[in-house]
């Protein structure tokens, strides 16, 4: 079943693909990313339209091909009632291109969290474009700045955010942070949302700042899932396998148990709290989940289990589905996994913006296969 | 005194209750036309001693018949689906996602028009009149009987579905309308989803209120009408005429509201054991904790004001293998009484087991004293283990509970159930539906969103309570009675300026006729 051997076939992505990948990125999306079962609606009566969209697998890029990141960025809630009219992201393409008087080659999604998965795959539909088999996370994470393309240097902007009319704000800022700030600003001023195209850069660039193969692993992790619903254990057997042929470094159950706390507030617009899991059979040693609208680290005992930027993923123990930070309740049976994150995420540059001192935790990174 | 009637598949059961006493319960069977088996339990209830038509203050009626014609895609009109909010919603059309043979009743009949709200209220533009008149003009040529408005973030601003509306009952006064913000929450689809059902169903429930209607009369009743909603309380009969979807789930809501009354509890946990599976749900304050994820009635997804059960596969009727290892999901359901082994059948069911530990005395113990010591252990023991588990799950606190048992099957929950503090068994468990039914209050409930920085936490919840308490006086609750029973807070994840959700709901005794 794995799709990770090289051919040279194009991969092509179908209207039927759309639902695995919504579900599989929502896995690496690491408790963050939001509901993308909007999205993955949108993008499946697009592709029913316009047929399949080409998967260019990175090192196929075309060194002077410029390259576009597009995705969603705002309030998740809003995406409830604003549903959109799926032209938002070629618009914001269109007004990228205007201010730069180019037009792009490949698309690529900044991070395989949720919504933002699908969202390059909508717009490189309805222009006939490739969907570069990348993107700038290998999971999702809060900010701007925590993305590969920054990390290694490429700026953000100029940026374009549209609205659902079409009406645009191109950004221009000095730093990430600095774009961060203007785009949340913009974002409220069109109704809690909108759709940006960002982080220009050649095909050279990209194939040195993304982290390769995270859409097409999206998408075995999601027929995974959906092949053994309501069976988390055969799930779990077919992950490994999947994640052994993959970048991604050592995959682990690191607990399984019912969710005895959850604590959560709502500051500076992010989702913080922790989880405290019950572990079936060793209810003596529960294991905390720090949160920061994704899972941060799994400690037990004072010691670490697992650490950003290394995933920490979390399903249902009875459906085998996703489970989001937002929606963990109280008695909820759920198994959480440790997946080591792609070497590009782990070296001491990106450590600086993903470790876990960029999220204000007393001590530096240890990888997954280090910890015993 | 007050009549509860609950309308099941297989009974039809009415309760007589009169203050805080119940002064007659009977039993009898659901007929194929409803009505005729309402009458017949009506007439056995006024039998009683001591009951007078001329005595009853009010008739409330729990039914199944509206989820049942969703379910079985019977009795449904086709409903033009009209979405207000075109440029910021037409990605994905209405029904996206609705099996095929329930999407074909309802015709295909869509209309996208220019309008919508932002989440604040303000308006993402205005409705372009035009389109409106061109709007009137398609349905009257096509003849359309029912319409299903929605409006992008109608329940925080209605202003346009109502404008629309006016328009249409103005020039078509005939046509069935139902607008998304009266039956929905947030959440544009599934509102969407439950205005096309409610629309879909409205010849229906004329028709089924004025059966009920005329049951009441042939009994020379003539007290008011009330219909049980999902929630716990109940509406008027004129307005479930307008809004059969709000029965979809009153069947577990009601028999959780009983399961209350008769055990005296406010905060517990019910479980209602029937023939193939039992509802385990949680108490809070009286009413049943609602649901937060989607619900599905009949493969189409809703947000419907549901009670949160978890339903387990056993019940009376559960098959148990020979070793008593595994017990169900199969049930003979209504086939015990000729199936069970103590019934003469040679079927192995929970109810044999349970009969043969000696928790219960049903039919002919004879008949299952050869059963192994082991095997009814083993099966004692299974079933205690899975409802503990159910009970462990529906439980969002770890604070002790007593559980009700209640149900036809309920002496399956052992005394000693892990996780309950308690197990109570109260008088007349078997019709807790229709005591649930009889009690029901009636309610009111509001969603807004705010901005702190603009508005105070105290205005708001002033402001929804008091636009609360006006939708539960305007269902038929005396005004000098009612009272706030939940407020919930949301904070919105990712907003640059703090926007927080608000919920009442405000619920009050039902207006002496």
């Amino acid at each position: 079943m794995s799709r990770t051997g090289i051919s040279n076939a194009p991969k092509i992505i179908n209207a039927e693909d759309i639902q695995d990948i919504a579900v599989g990125s929502s896995f690496l999306a690491t408790g963050g990313g939001g509901d993308p079962y909007i999205a993955q609606l949108t993008t499946e009566q697009i592709l029913k339209q316009s047929g399949g969209v080409e998967l260019l697998s990175l090192d196929a890029v075309p060194d002077d091909a410029l390259v576009v990141a597009i995705g969603g960025i705002g309030a998740p809630m809003v995406s409830l009632e604003k549903l959109g009219n799926g032209q938002e992201p070629l618009w914001a393409l269109e007004a990228l291109e205007a201010h730069v008087g180019r037009k792009a080659d490949a698309l690529i999604s900044f991070e395989v969290g949720g919504a933002n998965s699908l969202i390059p795959i909508a717009a490189a539909a309805q222009r006939n474009l490739p969907v570069i088999d990348a993107d700038g996370m290998g999971r999702a994470l809060p900010e701007m700045q925590m993305v590969t393309f920054s990390i290694y240097g490429v700026k953000g902007t100029p940026m374009a955010v549209v609205d659902e009319f079409g009406d645009s704000v191109v950004i221009n800022a000095r730093n990430s942070s600095a774009a961060e700030r203007l785009v949340r600003n913009v974002s409220q001023a069109m109704g809690g949302a909108c759709v940006s195209a960002e982080h220009m850069m050649d095909g050279a660039t990209a194939k040195q700042v993304s982290v390769p193969g995270t859409l097409d692993l999206c998408r075995q992790v999601g027929a995974a899932i959906h092949r053994h619903r309501g069976n988390p254990s055969a799930f779990l057997q077919d992950l490994e396998g999947i994640m052994g042929g993959s970048i991604y470094g050592t995959t682990r159950v690191l607990s399984e148990g019912k969710v005895v706390d959850v604590r959560r507030k709502i500051e500076g617009g992010f989702n913080i709290g922790e989880i405290v899991l019950e572990p079936f059979g060793d209810p003596e040693n529960p294991v905390v989940i720090q949160f920061r609208n994704e899972y941060l680290t799994a400690e037990q005992g004072g010691r670490q289990l697992a650490m950003v930027p290394d995933l920490i993923c979390a399903i249902d123990a009875d459906t085998a589905l996703p489970v989001t930070a937002e929606s963990v309740r109280f008695g909820q049976r759920m198994i959480f996994v440790g997946v080591g994150a792609p070497e590009i995420m782990r070296r001491e540059q990106a450590l600086e913006f993903v470790g876990p001192r960029a999220f204000d935790m007393a001590f530096d990174f240890t990888p997954l296969e280090e910890i015993a | 005194m007050k009549i509860g009637i609950d309308v099941g598949g297989t009974h039809t059961d009415a309760v007589v209750v009169d203050g805080n006493n119940i002064i007659a319960a009977v039993k009898s069977l659901t007929t194929e036309d409803i009505s005729s088996g309402i009458t017949h339990a009506l007439e056995s209830v006024l039998n009683e001693e001591g009951v007078e038509s001329s005595n009853i203050q009010a008739v409330m009626i729990g039914t199944t018949q509206f989820t049942n014609a969703v379910v079985e895609r019977r009795h449904m009109n086709p409903v033009a689906a009209i979405r207000i909010g075109r440029q910021s919603s037409a990605a994905v059309p209405p029904k996206v996602g609705w099996p095929v043979d329930i999407d074909a009743c309802l015709g295909s009949e869509v209309f996208m028009l220019e309008g919508g709200y932002e989440y604040h209220g303000g308006p993402i533009c205005p409705l372009d009149d035009r389109e409106v008149d061109a709007l009137i003009k398609s349905l009257r040529a096509r003849q359309i009987g029912a319409v299903a408005l929605c409006g992008v973030y109608a329940p925080v601003n209605a202003e346009q579905e109502n404008a629309v509306a006016d328009r249409i009952k103005a020039e078509l006064p005939e046509v069935d309308i139902t607008l998304s913000h009266q039956v929905g929450r947030i959440g544009l689809l599934q509102r969407e989803n439950a205005a096309l059902l409610n629309a879909s169903l409205m010849g229906l429930s004329k028709k089924v209120i004025r059966a009920f209607q005329s049951a009441l009369k042939s009994q020379a009743i003539q007290a008011p009408l009330f219909i049980s909603q999902n929630d716990g309380t109940v509406m008027t009969a004129s307005y479930a005429e307008h809004f059969p979807v709000l029965t979809f789930s009153s069947g577990p809501t009601n028999s959780m509201r009983g399961a209350a009354f008769l055990s005296g509890l406010r905060d517990a946990i019910v479980i209602d054991v029937g023939g193939t599976t039992a509802d385990v749900g949680m108490l809070v304050h009286g009413y049943p904790r609602e649901s937060n994820v989607a619900i599905e009635v009949g493969g189409v997804s809703t947000n419907f004001r549901m009670p949160d059960i978890l339903p387990l596969a056993l019940g009376g009727g559960s098959i148990v293998q020979e070793d008593g290892k595994t017990i169900g999901p199969i049930s003979v359901g209504h086939d015990l009484v000729s199936r069970g082994r103590i019934f003469g059948g040679d079927t192995l069911t929970a109810t044999d087991i349970a009969v043969a530990a000696g928790v219960a005395e049903i039919g002919e113990p004879a008949r299952v004293s050869a059963l192994s010591e082991q095997t009814v252990q083993t099966a004692m023991a299974r079933m205690r283990e899975m409802l503990a588990d159910t009970v462990d799950r529906i439980k969002t606190g770890d604070q002790p509970l007593s559980v009700i048992a209640v149900g036809g099957g309920a002496f399956l929950v052992p005394e000693d159930l892990p996780g309950a503090e308690s197990v109570l068994r109260p008088g007349n468990a078997g019709v807790a539906n229709a005591v649930g039914a009889a009690l029901a209050e009636i309610g009111g409930e509001v969603e807004m969103l705010y901005v702190p920085g603009k508005t105070s936490r105290g205005d708001a919840i002033a402001e929804a309570t008091r636009l609360a308490t006006v939708k539960a006086v305007e269902a038929g609750a005396c005004s000098d009675t009612t009272r706030v029973t939940d407020i919930e807070e949301t904070t919105l994840a990712y907003m640059a300026e703090d926007t927080e959700r608000l919920r009442v709901k405000v619920v009050g005794q039902l207006k002496a006729a």
